[in-house]
């Protein structure tokens, strides 16, 4: 008993400086400009970015890939979702912090529910338990809680070896990877973060396989959809009006 | 002032109190039945809308269930190309170049996307698990409608699947969040920036090509690529 409070202090500590670096790459990358307003996606680095996305993509299809899909292969279906239900319960804690900084009480309130209810009943996350009684997961993260203060169109950014981000997520981005380890301190093993990585990824093998068919230029296509995306998860999936009438009808006035 | 913070703190208890936004809901519930009833009367038929897609995905469930990929693509064929409003997808997708076009490439530019749409759902819809699908709510949009569907899949999370309707024919599905001629505009006019109109022709073809020749992803298992998992 005496053996947890250190810890809870260490925690708390890190989780307060952690706080203290989100908002301040919060506020350098708010200083980014307008840049109008019929721009869907901002790519001012194309080239950089190009070159990042080869070089990943050659890494992605040389190690990650096989791996996740060998990963994919040998765990049965039940282990492979318990394994992501664990991690994505670790990551219940910043997405309740930022349910609340974007003002929605219900939704931090239903992430710290299921926050209680896996980590006992669930056996440390293993199993969804909350989700079966109707307390999904939300989803939330800084990127979004920025874009819901006001910091809606950012920059696109593809850094190497991590993806598809904007100027606006990436704080949040490098955060995630990291999370748990700056909650839990050393205790997280490094093997710990190997794994989260892999069950992510096998998690996308679908999505990247259909990119890999449908898309005539993977890299323009994996930014639109990173784009739209972002677009879905910062509007909770309402349903954004679509802009696709305003085009129809103009080509309507135009034809006589 | 003090009306405003009045509704803040009504705000706060409705969303605290379950009955009351029970009731709240139901409200919005009655103002967007109104708004479908204005719709109605503007001559969109809700219902109909939704009956296509319903049509619709029956024949995507016999399609999972027909194991030839040639039988796929001509059980699709038809009701695909009547459903969806190929020509109006074809000019959002390449855009300005769209008007530049002779009335010939135009033509073959649009049969050849029809094409690529059935191959599409051909490879996609390919095995049959058990999935069903469930229409939501049909709601009016603008000058035409939307469709809220779901895949159910046995083991997987649900897929949302809109259908974006325009008098009565689908011109974008959005899965996930993730809007399909969005993705096709960015796609395309990304290689007809680079290599011109007729190498986003050439580029088509050979992926009409391997559609039909190969199923998605010979490394991996062929569950990875089809509606199993989609």
């Amino acid at each position: 008993m005496t053996r947890i409070w250190p810890l809870v202090i260490r925690a708390g500590a890190r989780l307060g400086l952690l706080l203290m670096c989100i908002g301040a790459t919060g506020c350098a990358a708010l200083g980014e400009g307008d840049y109008g307003s019929d721009v869907a996606v901002l790519d001012q680095a194309e080239s950089f970015n190009r070159k990042s996305y080869q070089f990943t993509d050659a890494v992605d299809r040389n190690l990650v890939r096989p791996v996740a899909r060998g990963y994919h292969r040998v765990m049965p279906d039940w282990l492979e979702t318990g394994i992501l239900n664990v991690f994505q319960n670790l990551r219940t804690v910043p997405s309740a912090v930022n349910g609340f900084l974007q003002g929605k009480p219900r939704a931090g309130m239903t992430d710290l529910g299921r926050l209680v209810i896996n980590s006992t009943l669930g056996i440390g996350g293993f199993f969804d338990v909350a989700g079966r009684w109707n307390m999904p997961y939300q989803d939330e993260d800084f990127g979004q809680t920025l874009a819901v203060w006001g910091y809606e169109r950012s920059r696109f950014v593809y850094v190497p070896f991590m993806g598809p981000t904007t100027l606006r997520d990436l704080p949040s981005l490098l955060v995630r990877s990291a999370m748990p380890r700056l909650i839990l301190g050393d205790d997280y093993h490094i093997a710990i973060s190997a794994l989260d990585l892999v069950s992510v990824r096998a998690e996308l093998l679908t999505a990247t396989d259909v990119r890999d068919v449908s898309a005539l230029d993977p890299y323009a296509f994996t930014r639109d959809a990173y784009y739209q995306r972002r677009k879905f998860l910062i509007h909770d999936g309402e349903l954004v009006e679509d802009e696709f009438f305003d085009e129809f009808d103009d080509f309507e006035d135009e034809s006589p | 002032m003090t009306r405003r913070r009045l509704a803040l703190l009504s705000c706060l208890i409705c969303t605290w109190c379950s009955p009351l936004s029970a009731i709240a809901e139901e409200a919005e519930r009655t103002e967007a039945a109104k708004v479908a009833a204005v719709a109605d009367s503007e001559g969109v038929d809700l219902a109909a809308q939704g009956q296509r897609i319903e049509t619709f995905h029956k024949v995507l469930v016999s399609a999972m269930q027909t194991a030839d990929r040639q039988s796929r693509e001509t059980l699709l064929r038809s009701p695909v190309l009547e459903l969806f409003d190929v020509a109006g997808i074809a000019r959002i997708s390449i855009g300005r170049t769209w008007r530049q076009l002779e009335q010939t490439d135009q033509q073959a530019f649009t049969r050849l996307l029809g094409e690529l749409i059935v191959a599409t759902y051909a490879d996609r819809f390919a095995t049959y698990n058990n999935q069903r699908f469930v229409i939501d709510e049909v709601k009016p949009v603008r000058s035409g409608a939307v469709v809220v569907s779901r895949l159910v899949r046995a083991n997987d999370d649900d897929v949302t699947l809109d259908y974006y309707l325009r008098r009565g024919q689908v011109f974008n599905v959005v899965a996930d969040g993730v809007s399909d001629l969005s993705l096709r505009r960015a796609d395309y006019n990304s290689i007809v920036k680079q290599e011109g109109f007729d190498g986003l022709m050439a580029h088509l073809h050979r992926q009409l090509a391997t559609a039909r020749g190969v199923v998605i992803d010979p490394a991996g298992s062929p569950a990875d690529a089809s509606a199993e998992n989609l």
